[in-house]
C-alpha cells in the first residue's frame, strides 16, 4: 500500500487490458452471421451495410457491453465484500442482494407475465428487491449495541439468501413450463436479454457505485486491520462499512437486473488478482474490473461457441472454467507460502 | 493530555459492572503505568479512553476535546493506540502495516514521501528495518508486536521531535517481547513522554512500571485503588493485596525497587 505501482502490477494491468480488448473483438466477430473485421469496425462507426450495422450494434455490442459491465461490477463488489468482511471467501451474494434481486424479477414476471422480460419493470423490481434484501441483512445483522458485527451480517445474509431462493423456487414450481426458462435465466445468468434500454441505466448506476467505492479504497484497506484498529488509525468505521455495503449491493443488483445471477465471478476474480498483485484496493479495484470484464467476455464467447442458437447459461460457464482455475491457483499459492 | 472522569462500564450481556466511577489523568510529558490483575478492566479502560467504546457513563477528554464529540480522524491525529495482539487480513508486509498507521495523514494522492520516511524511521525505532518487506504471517510473535508498535509510532510521528499534544495508549507493549526488546519498547515510549507526549501504558510487570513510569496507577474493583509515584507504589503490603499473591520488595543494584512475588 505504498501508493506506487510495482512492475508486477503494471504487467498484470497490461495483460488484463489486452485480454479485454481481444475478447471484445472476438465477441463482436463470432455469430451465426459472418461479418468481416473491417465491416465490424465500419458498423461500429455507423457506416457500411445496414444488416451488419443492426447485427453488430443492436445484437452483438449490447451483449458484449452487458458482459463487460456485469463482470466489472460483480468483481469489484466481490473485492469490496472481501475487504469489508476481512475474508477471501466473501462474495456479493453474501449480502442477500442477488437472491433478493432474482426474487424481485420473478415476482414481476408472475404479476406482469412473460412480456415483462427485458422491460423496465423487471429491472426495477430486481433492483428494488435486491437492495431491500441487502438492507434487511444490514439491519437484522447489526448487533444489539448498534455496532456492525461481521459474523452477524454473514449469517443473516445466508438466511436471507436461502429464504429468497426458496420463494423463487416455489413461484417457479407454480409457474410450470413457461417459468422454467426464466428460472434458468435468473439462477444461472444470461446475456440474452441485454438491450441498450436496460444497459444504459445499469451502467450509470453501477458507474456511480464504482466511483464511490474507489474513493473509499484507502479506508477499505484499513478495515483489513480490524474494526478497532482501523478506528484508532482514524477511519470512520460506520461510514466506510455502509458505503462498501451499499456500493457492493448496488453493483450486484444492477448486474443481476441486467444479466441474472452469474456466480463465482465476484468470488474468484478479486481473489486471484489479490494473489497476483497485492491486497491494496487502490490497485485491486481497477484490476478486478478488468479481470471480471475479461472473464465474462470469454465465458460468453465459450457459451456461444458451444451452441450458437441457444447459448449455454453463462453462469454455468463461469463456474465450470472458474472453479478448476481457482483450485489450481489456490494449491500453487499454498506451496509458495 | 488525557483526562477521564467518573468512568462506568458494564458488559451488555452479563450486566457485570467492570469499571465503577474511575477517574484518571495523564499530563503532557507524563508516563503513567496502569497495573492490575487479568480481567481488572485495563484494556476496557484503554478502549474507552481511545473513544472506540462509547457505551459508558462519564467523560473522556483528549487534549480537552470530548472523545464522543470528536471525529475518528481528528482523534487519530491526537492519539495512537497499541491494541492487544491481532491478525490483519490478507497478510500485509511489515512496511505496509506500518504505513497503515499513517492513514489519518495520508491525502487523496496516496502516501507522501513524508509518510514513507515516518514509516521507515518507526521500523528502525523497534529494530525491524531489515524485516520491512517480510509478510506479517512470517514474523514471530515478538516481531509482530514490534511491527505494531512501529505502526503506532508512525501514526503520531513528529519529524521535528516535538511530541507535545500527542497521546499514546499502550496495551501491554511488552507482551511476547524478549527482555532486550521490552527495554527498547519502554525506552522509546519514555523518550516520547520526555519529548512532550502523554503516555498511558498497561504493564504486567510492576518492576517495569517502577523503572519507567512517572506515576503508577493500580486498578482494582473497577476503581483506581492507588495512584502515586513508583517509590510509593513499591509497597509490599499493597501489591500483595492487589495481585492476591505474596509480595516482597527489594532493590536493584541501581537503586530501583524490585517486587518479587512468591
Amino acid at each position: 500500500m505504498t501508493g506506487k505501482r510495482t512492475a508486477r502490477q503494471t504487467a498484470v494491468f497490461a495483460t488484463l487490458a489486452i485480454l479485454v480488448l481481444s475478447g471484445a473483438l472476438l465477441s463482436l466477430y463470432i455469430g451465426s452471421v459472418h461479418i468481416s473485421l473491417p465491416d465490424i469496425f465500419s458498423a461500429l462507426l455507423a457506416k457500411g451495410d445496414e444488416t451488419a450495422r443492426v447485427v453488430v450494434c443492436d445484437i452483438r455490442l449490447p451483449r458484449l457491453v452487458a458482459g463487460l459491465l456485469a463482470g466489472a461490477f460483480l468483481s469489484c463488489a466481490g473485492a469490496a465484500m472481501q475487504s469489508l468482511f476481512r475474508n477471501p471467501l466473501a462474495d456479493p451474494s453474501i449480502t442477500g442482494v442477488s437472491a433478493g434481486a432474482a426474487l424481485g424479477a420473478v415476482l414481476v414476471i408472475c404479476v406482469f407475465g412473460q412480456g415483462a422480460l427485458g422491460g423496465y419493470a423487471l429491472q426495477a423490481g430486481a433492483l428494488f428487491c435486491g437492495l431491500a434484501a441487502c438492507a434487511a441483512v444490514w439491519f437484522l445483522g447489526r448487533s444489539r449495541s448498534g455496532g456492525v458485527s461481521v459474523l452477524n451480517i454473514l449469517l443473516t445474509g445466508i438466511a436471507v439468501n436461502a429464504f429468497c431462493g426458496a420463494v423463487v423456487g416455489f413461484m417457479m414450481y407454480s409457474a410450470r413450463e413457461s417459468g422454467l426458462k426464466s428460472f434458468v435465466f435468473w439462477s444461472l445468468g444470461s446475456l440474452d436479454a441485454a438491450t441498450w434500454s436496460v444497459l444504459v441505466p445499469c451502467a450509470v448506476l453501477g458507474g456511480i457505485a464504482l466511483a464511490v467505492l474507489y474513493l473509499n479504497a484507502d479506508a477499505l484497506n484499513m478495515l483489513h486491520l480490524g474494526q478497532k484498529q482501523a478506528f484508532h488509525a482514524g477511519v470512520n468505521i460506520r461510514r466506510v462499512q455502509f458505503a462498501a455495503m451499499a456500493c457492493a449491493a448496488a453493483l450486484t443488483a444492477v448486474s443481476v437486473a441486467a444479466c441474472g445471477i452469474i456466480g463465482f465471478v465476484g468470488l474468484v476474480v478479486p481473489h486471484i488478482l489479490r494473489l497476483a498483485s497485492g491486497a491494496d484496493n487502490k490497485t485491486l479495484l481497477p484490476l478486478s474490473a478488468l479481470g471480471g470484464a475479461a472473464l465474462l467476455t470469454y465465458a460468453d464467447i465459450a457459451s456461444r461457441a458451444i451452441s450458437l442458437t441457444d447459448a449455454v447459461p453463462i453462469g454455468a460457464i463461469t463456474s465450470f472454467i472458474g472453479a478448476p482455475v481457482f483450485l489450481f491457483i489456490l494449491s500453487n499459492s499454498r506451496q509458495t507460502r | 493530555m488525557i483526562e477521564a472522569f467518573d468512568i462506568h462500564f458494564s458488559y451488555a450481556k452479563s450486566g457485570a459492572e467492570i469499571l465503577r466511577g474511575l477517574s484518571l489523568s495523564v499530563a503532557d510529558g507524563e508516563f503513567v503505568a496502569l497495573l492490575g490483575t487479568n480481567g481488572a478492566g485495563k484494556s476496557t479502560l484503554v478502549n474507552i479512553i481511545s473513544g472506540f467504546e462509547r457505551q459508558n457513563l462519564g467523560r473522556v477528554l483528549i487534549n480537552s476535546a470530548d472523545t464522543t464529540k470528536t471525529s475518528a480522524i481528528e482523534l487519530a491525529g491526537m492519539r495512537a493506540v497499541l491494541e492487544q495482539s491481532f491478525e490483519p487480513a490478507f497478510d500485509p508486509t511489515a512496511f505496509e502495516l506500518v504505513l497503515m498507521g499513517r492513514y489519518a495523514r495520508t491525502g487523496a494522492l496516496g502516501n507522501s514521501d513524508e509518510d514513507i520516511a515516518a514509516a521507515a524511521e518507526s521500523l528502525r525505532m523497534t529494530g525491524l528495518s531489515e524485516f520491512a518487506d517480510r509478510r506479517y504471517s512470517t514474523l514471530s510473535g515478538g516481531e509482530k508486536r514490534r511491527a505494531n508498535i512501529s505502526r503506532v509510532l508512525a501514526q503520531i510521528y513528529s519529524d521535528n521531535g516535538d511530541y507535545k499534544g500527542k497521546n499514546l495508549l499502550l496495551d501491554e507493549p511488552c507482551a511476547a517481547l524478549d527482555p532486550a526488546h521490552s527495554l527498547l519498547a519502554l525506552k522509546t515510549a519514555k523518550a516520547l513522554s520526555k519529548a512532550g507526549a502523554s503516555v498511558l501504558c498497561i504493564l504486567h510487570d510492576p518492576n517495569q512500571a517502577f523503572r519507567f513510569a512517572d506515576k503508577v496507577a493500580l486498578l482494582k474493583d473497577g476503581k483506581i485503588f492507588f495512584e502515586g509515584s513508583p517509590s510509593e507504589a513499591a509497597n509490599a503490603c499493597m501489591l500483595s493485596e492487589v495481585y492476591g499473591a505474596d509480595c516482597k520488595i527489594t532493590s536493584a543494584p541501581d537503586g530501583f525497587p524490585v517486587a518479587i512475588f512468591c
